[in-house]
């Protein structure tokens, strides 16, 4: 059996489009036939219930406490999640993710992370191959990629690391400066999904998103390179 | 300010606040980390490693110890497993018993953090512990370590150049046993001032870089109004290219 590759969406902010960018990306890897296990880490339960699932159990909270053995809720052929809920707001991890997912079989694991947790982006990072910060082209939500990318550093020396400008609009002046700007700033690729009602839309009605459209064109960008990514650390 | 300008200085007051709040998150990180779990416990208690030290104890390490856990108390805690067995920290551990032939008192009770195992029945997870401690050792800031040197100088140790004269009590060594940095990286902290780098590393290279291409960034965005130039966006982008590179041969090398 393959080891999974493991990737964390991460970016502190509320709304800057991490659960949309981890969904868009399980549903590029289900659509390659790759068996992908969704980690919603989000007390809110955004990605859970983005995907018709129960959004206030404790399942994930007990079993990083170590209580229970995963157990997940299959939304389509290839895809599992292990859904969050208001649990993780206070959960005492005794294990990490690594640990706790010991043993289940993925291709992929995807962690959707909480906005404004601190701990349980940590885990995330801990467990993660690949880190992609969500925000927006906008003060706010930079302050929070930056944060998490500090943070990534901390928990390890030399994370592979994105930043993934949501909901981009090119009439917008900042969406066309931030690009740029932001690769010299944070010196990580930068990479954009654009504004596409079709994402919203599946989000809103507890279906996959699209495989096709622009939003679906940028995520599949975004699952290419991680793929490079995770084909560089089998070299290493 | 054009809008342009003002729209980028927008984005990279956000980039230095989350840099900021960072810092701050980490230090919140290592004092909570510090602080969990840890209690005092009668020095007695606390036994050998099951099957003996992992490493042979290094006897000049123990005593550069020994001399600065007397002026600073032992900052870094002990961890035990269930059975109060050592886990990590065998040269601190001798050293606190060398202190206590002396003083008995006053090391009694020392600080442990307690692992909910038994080290004898799971030596796996006890050398795991062992190695995660030494991993994941507390990084101290160059101000922290300042401020430790201060402290060891109020209570009596010199920083003399060469090698001190026996009875003198020598600043570096002991330093560097508490926050585990070599003398020339305490020199280095000590001693802030600009000298010659003869030696990098591509890590060390890659962090000052990075900082550099952040810093020049912001200038070239303020002089410009916030509209690069091509030729300035691709030299940006490339030094970005080159600094990733250069993290990934430390990976490889």
């Amino acid at each position: 059996m393959n080891k999974p590759l493991w990737v964390a969406v991460v970016g502190r902010k509320g709304g800057s489009g991490k659960t949309a960018l981890a969904l868009g990306l399980a549903a590029h890897y289900v659509r390659e036939r790759r068996r992908v296990v969704l980690v919603d880490l989000d007390p809110q339960g955004s990605a859970s219930l983005a995907l018709d699932a129960d959004a206030s159990g404790e399942h994930l909270a007990e079993v990083l406490e170590g209580n229970a053995a995963p157990e997940m809720v299959t939304h389509v052929t290839f895809l599992d999640v292990l859904t969050g809920g208001p649990a993780l707001e206070n959960v005492n991890a005794t294990r990490t993710l690594r640990d706790a997912l010991d043993g289940v079989e993925a291709d992929v694991v995807v962690m959707d992370c909480p906005p404004g947790h601190a701990d349980l982006d940590r885990l995330a990072l801990h467990a993660a191959d690949v880190v992609l910060a969500a925000t927006e082209s906008h003060r706010l939500g930079i302050a929070g990629a930056a944060r998490v990318l500090d943070e990534a550093r901390t928990v390890k020396p030399r994370p592979r690391c994105a930043l993934v400008l949501g909901r981009v609009d090119e009439r917008r002046g900042l969406d066309r400066a931030a690009p740029n700007l932001l690769a010299g700033a944070f010196s990580v690729p930068v990479m954009s999904i654009h504004q596409d009602s079709r994402l919203a839309d599946a989000l809103n009605t507890g279906s996959l998103p699209p495989g096709s459209g622009r939003a679906a064109q940028d995520v599949a960008a975004v699952a290419a390179w991680v793929d490079k990514q995770s084909k560089r650390k089998g070299d290493a | 300010m054009s809008k342009a300008n003002k729209a980028a200085a927008g984005l990279l007051a956000g980039v230095k606040a989350g840099h900021k709040q960072a810092r701050k998150d980490k230090a919140l990180a290592a004092d909570a980390a510090h602080a969990r779990d840890v209690a005092l416990v009668p020095l007695a208690s606390i036994t050998e490693r099951p099957g003996g030290d992992t490493r042979t104890p290094d006897a000049e390490h123990m005593e550069a110890l020994a001399l600065s856990i007397d002026a600073l108390g032992l900052l870094q805690p002990l961890t035990v497993d269930n059975a109060g067995r050592l886990l990590c920290g065998g040269h601190r551990l001798l050293a606190v018993r060398k202190l206590a032939e002396k003083d008995p008192d006053r090391w009694k009770l020392v600080p442990v953090r307690r692992m909910d195992f038994d080290a004898e029945a799971d030596p796996n997870r006890a050398l795991a512990a062992e190695v995660a401690e030494n991993e994941q050792r507390r990084d101290y800031t160059p101000a922290e370590v300042r401020a430790l040197a201060e402290r060891l100088k109020a209570a009596g140790f010199k920083n003399t150049a060469g090698r001190p004269r026996k009875g003198t009590k020598a600043l570096l060594p002991a330093l560097g046993a508490v926050v585990g940095k070599s003398k020339r990286q305490l020199i280095r902290v000590l001693k802030p001032e600009p000298k010659m780098v003869t030696h990098v590393t591509f890590s060390d290279a890659a962090a000052r870089l990075r900082r550099a291409l952040e810093s020049f960034t912001r200038d070239a965005v303020q002089s410009t109004k916030g509209t690069l130039s091509d030729p300035q966006k691709r030299a940006i982008n490339d030094a970005a290219k080159l600094i990733r590179r250069l993290e990934k041969m430390e990976g490889e090398s």
